[in-house]
């Protein structure tokens, strides 16, 4: 049986023992309780489309000051959800597209810093985000409040929560995956067509309505279901806001809380089919673009075009100075925020950080450094990152070498099955390795592969396996990209000198591929080591002792919703995450030699 | 009916490169202008800055009388064909010919009946449907063309148009782009870096090397009478002697390049200079002369022979229409026409 062949099968077996079973597991659960699952979705708390549902979206709370209050509509979990990713995906594709567009086209002051703030933001200290734009938006002591009511000495104050906060802190994350895709793009269009548009007569919005929009379509369909699929399945914003019990309203929340039931023993159909739900509608929005999306269109994504740059229009500096530089301090703010916390005394009823000093920096590095239990969740982290990497690596090569060099709809099929995990949430992933889990440990009872398999003993397993399967997508899609540079004959060659396949892939193609291997594996461990689903879930199944199971993001979570000194030691658990991906980019841009560049 | 003027032109981009270096130009009303030049000489930059693409560093344009320098490319009425044709690929052919009319707000029946005119003219009549990937590369060229001139626009401008295309096309279509232009008396500048296009297509042509116009003159002056060492050399098939210059007779220098060569003198050759004299390959007669030399080898080109010969420790290389002696033989020659450069 030749490589190609065997890769193929590789792929297949792996995808679909990792990925297709556990979630077919779901759909079992589904349909072995359809009538309690008919019962439920009757329930208005997951659809309602009543006047009532509309009643707290937006009014004026009559005290002195008076205070606009904005929640968003409440229409039940289901619909919840599916306004508030619409919405993110909306705000975020235009404001994302404003974004390149000034970056893409024009030369102007400030551009590298322009760029450099846009991307900021990618570096995600996971729950940090929500938290500190919940502090800025507390109707009592935030920072928003304060700089109206207190600095502006306007008549009225602003509540901004529930739902609509949940909206507004996913629009700041997940505008620079919007930008970052809008502007390969935008920058794969060659400037020529709108030049000679320009020269007949077309202003420069003309040209950009008639010539660029239309061919920067796809990129920026693509880009716009990508931010409705990650708000969609976003756990971390409606956690730090759960003490409102609207924004618990929402399915990647109620899958999540449904799943600690679970755990608990609560045994109820409604998270399968909550968990059901949330997958058909990512899946959906993923085969709406999956031309878009797939491996092949993804290695064109990246062999951009050197953009020509222009003076801007009077048009083009408002939109640079007015709304483009105030949109990336606003959306790089949080971070500011959640590093101001780990030098910070504390941050409880002042609108800004009190007392931000080195001591305190010191100090609370120094109680994760003390702490065993911390130490054990940074070592996790490593550990689970580094695994994970390494399998992503060897089937992320053997299913893009089978990709990229054989043809046929099994390849097809298999390039759709290894980039689905992008719109596959991680939640339904961690849920579906649970039923699993429970299912295998079930069959083994007794036995001593029964204990080391028991998800309540040993998730690590699962985790690592969970984790290779949700960021595969971005390993294989660099590697791809990567075969595709490489001439098939260079292996011809080879091969007719008399090597075999394998020995071809080890001398010539793993060599000439480090480069994507690599910034594949890099991009690899830098999602997994700040992924919040699985480390949440699974992560937290085996507690908080000495020989915890818990990476950083979970200690996060953890530590975020227990108040006050908690969040000292978040935020700075946050930082060592930071710590521990730029580090990982520092070594293998040293590896490589290169600037690396960060494109999803 | 414009006059395009150009002084003192100057383009140097970001990044220090002198792609333009006071340049002065003038083509005038009607006329086919070709620029020509090698690589990176500055033509496509030439033809930015005249469309209004690229602001000029300093230097001035008119178009007849009126200062265009810092006029828009959108108010400049230029029309512009670029190399790589940059048809609109989600536009059908008459979408991308049409869309310059759009812009002027004419009704849509006069823009029907001038796309019509304009398609029939190229013969592309019945194409108006098919998206660009749908033609063949000429049909292609013909969009863009007609594209460009269904706005009746002052300047046509062509930067290489037919670079994308096999040879036989090339010469087909250049025949055409030149009547066309001609039919509808536009002025027109046609960049290429292939002289024999630029022979064909031009009524005169400016030579250009490294941001500088060395020559404008019609296609014989260039041809026969080059300006300068690189035009002598640049245009057409040349051989390349050095030697000094040992007497002048009025414009004749007496050159001694290991044989002695008559040439004629441009500016400032005197006696004892040591100079460069330039052959064109079809100006040595091989059977016949005076100058002893051995044949090398003898290769048939299609139509002519071109002859490799050693005279007086010179490699020189004749093209004739016969072969008049076999590799290996000695053989006379005469050298008809030579001229010495500084
Ligand atoms: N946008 C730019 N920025 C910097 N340098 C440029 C730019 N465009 C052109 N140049 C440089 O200016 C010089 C002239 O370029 P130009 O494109 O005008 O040459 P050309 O004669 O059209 O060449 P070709 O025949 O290869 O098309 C070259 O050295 C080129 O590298
Ligand atoms: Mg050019």
């Amino acid at each position: 049986m030749n490589f190609i062949k065997a890769s193929t099968i590789a792929g297949y077996a792996f995808l679909s023992v990792f990925l297709i079973l556990p979630l077919s597991l779901i759909f079992l659960q589904v349909a072995t309780s359809i009538r309690e699952v008919y019962n439920l979705i009757s329930d208005p708390f997951y659809f309602n489309l009543s006047p009532e549902a509309f009643r707290n979206a937006f009014f004026i709370r009559e005290i002195e000051p008076p205070v606009v209050v904005i929640r968003g509509p409440d229409l039940g979990v289901v619909l919840n959800s599916l306004w508030i990713a619409t919405w993110v995906a909306v705000i975020d594709t235009t404001l994302g597209f404003i974004l390149a567009y000034v970056l893409a086209k024009y030369v102007f002051r400030g551009r590298t810093a322009l760029g450099l703030l846009a991307t900021i933001p990618l570096i995600v200290m996971p729950f940090a985000t929500a938290y500190v734009i919940r502090k800025i938006l507390d109707p009592q002591w935030g920072t928003l409040n304060w700089v109206l009511h207190e600095v502006l000495g306007l008549p009225f104050r602003v509540e901004i929560s529930g739902l609509a906060a949940v909206a507004l802190v996913q629009s700041l994350m997940y505008l620079p995956i919007a930008y970052l895709n809008i502007y390969a793009a935008l920058t794969r269009v060659d400037p020529t067509l709108e030049e000679v548009a320009n020269n007949l007569g077309a202003d420069e919005g003309r040209a950009a309505r008639d010539i660029l929009i239309p061919l920067a379509t796809p990129g920026v369909a693509a880009a716009f279901v990508l931010v409705f699929i990650f708000a969609i399945d976003d756990v971390a914003a409606p956690i730090i806001f759960q003490d409102d019990p609207a924004a618990r309203k929402l399915l990647a929340y109620q899958v999540y809380s449904k799943f600690l039931d679970q755990v608990r023993g609560q045994i109820s159909p409604a998270a399968a089919f909550l968990a059901l739900i949330l997958l058909t509608i990512s899946i959906a929005a993923f085969l709406s673009v999956r031309r878009y999306v797939g491996l092949r269109q993804y290695a064109m994504l990246i062999r951009q075009l050197r953009p020509k740059s222009y003076k801007p229009s009077p048009l083009g500096k408002v939109l640079i100075y007015l709304l483009a530089f105030p949109l990336v301090v606003a959306a790089s703010t949080p971070l500011v925020g959640a590093i101001s916390l780990v030098f910070a005394e504390r941050w409880t009823i002042t609108p800004l950080p009190e007392s931000i000093t080195l001591e305190n920096f010191l100090r609370h590095v120094g109680w994760i450094v003390e702490s065993e239990v911390f130490r054990r969740g940074i070592f996790n982290t490593i550990y689970y990152g580094i695994s994970a990497t390494a399998i992503m690596v060897i089937v992320g090569f053997l299913i893009a070498i089978a990709a990229a060099r054989s043809r046929g709809v099994h390849i097809e099929a298999l390039d759709a099955l290894a980039t689905a995990p992008i719109a596959i949430p991680g939640l339904v992933v961690a849920y579906a390795y649970f039923l699993t889990s429970l299912q295998i440990s079930a069959a083994f009872k007794g036995t001593v592969l029964g204990d080391v398999l028991n998800p309540l003993q040993h998730p690590e397993l699962y985790l690592i396996v969970g984790y290779a399967v949700r960021k595969l997508p971005f390993v294989v899609r660099s590697m791809y990209a990567g075969l595709l540079q490489i001439h098939k004959s260079m292996e011809e060659v080879a091969l007719n000198l008399g090597d075999n396949y394998r020995g071809v892939s080890r001398k010539i193609l793993i060599p000439l591929l480090t480069t994507n291997i690599l910034s594949g594996a890099l991009i690899g461990f830098v999602y997994i080591t700040s992924e919040v689903s699985l480390s949440i879930t699974l992560g937290a199944l085996k507690g908080v002792g000495v020989d915890t199971a818990m990476p950083i993001t979970a200690f996060m979570k953890e530590r975020f919703e227990s108040g006050v000194y908690g969040v000292q030691e978040a935020a700075t658990l946050g930082l060592v995450l930071v710590a521990i991906q730029i580090s990982a980019i520092m070594l293998t841009t040293r590896v490589l030699k290169t600037r690396y560049g960060f494109v999803l | 009916m414009t006059i395009v003027k150009v002084e003192k032109l100057r383009k140097v981009y970001d990044g220090g490169v002198v792609a333009l270096d006071d340049v002065d130009l003038t083509i005038n009303d009607g006329e086919i202008l070709a620029g020509l030049g090698p690589s990176g000489c500055g033509k496509t930059t030439l033809l930015r800055l005249i469309a209004g693409l690229e602001d000029a560093t300093a230097g001035r344009i008119y178009f007849d009388d009126r200062d265009v320098t810092k006029l828009p490319t959108q108010q400049r009425n230029t029309a512009v064909v670029p190399q790589t044709w940059a048809l609109w690929p989600h536009m059908s052919v008459y979408d991308n010919v049409a869309y310059g009319l759009r812009l002027r707000k004419i009704s849509r029946e006069e823009e029907r009946r001038r796309v019509k005119e304009i398609l029939e003219l190229v013969g592309l009549e019945g194409f108006e449907k098919r998206r660009p990937y749908q033609l063949s590369g000429g049909q292609q060229q013909r969009v863009a063309l007609a594209r460009a001139l269904v706005v009746q626009p002052e300047v046509l401008l062509l930067d290489e148009p037919l670079a994308n295309l096999d040879a036989k096309l090339r010469v087909e279509l250049r025949e055409e782009i030149k009547k066309i232009a001609k039919k509808l008396s536009i002025t027109t500048i046609y960049v290429t870096h292939d002289q024999e296009e630029a022979m064909a297509v031009a009524d005169r042509i400016a030579v250009m090397n490294l941001g500088k116009i060395m020559q404008v003159g019609t296609p014989e002056e260039v041809y026969y009478k080059p300006a300068n060492l690189f035009v002598a050399t640049f245009i057409g098939r040349t051989n390349l002697l050095r030697g000094k210059v040992v007497e002048k007779r009025g414009e004749v220098a007496v050159v001694d390049v290991g044989f002695l060569i008559e040439a004629e003198a441009s500016d400032g050759v005197k006696p004892g200079d040591y100079v460069n004299v330039v052959v064109k390959l079809e100006d040595i007669y091989v059977g016949g002369g005076r100058l002893k030399c051995v044949v090398e080898d003898v290769t048939f080109l299609g139509r002519t022979y071109q002859t490799t010969l050693k005279c007086g420790g010179n490699k020189l290389k004749a093209e004739g229409l016969k072969p008049h002696a076999a590799g290996g033989e000695e053989t006379y020659v005469e050298i008809t026409r030579a001229i010495a450069y500084k």
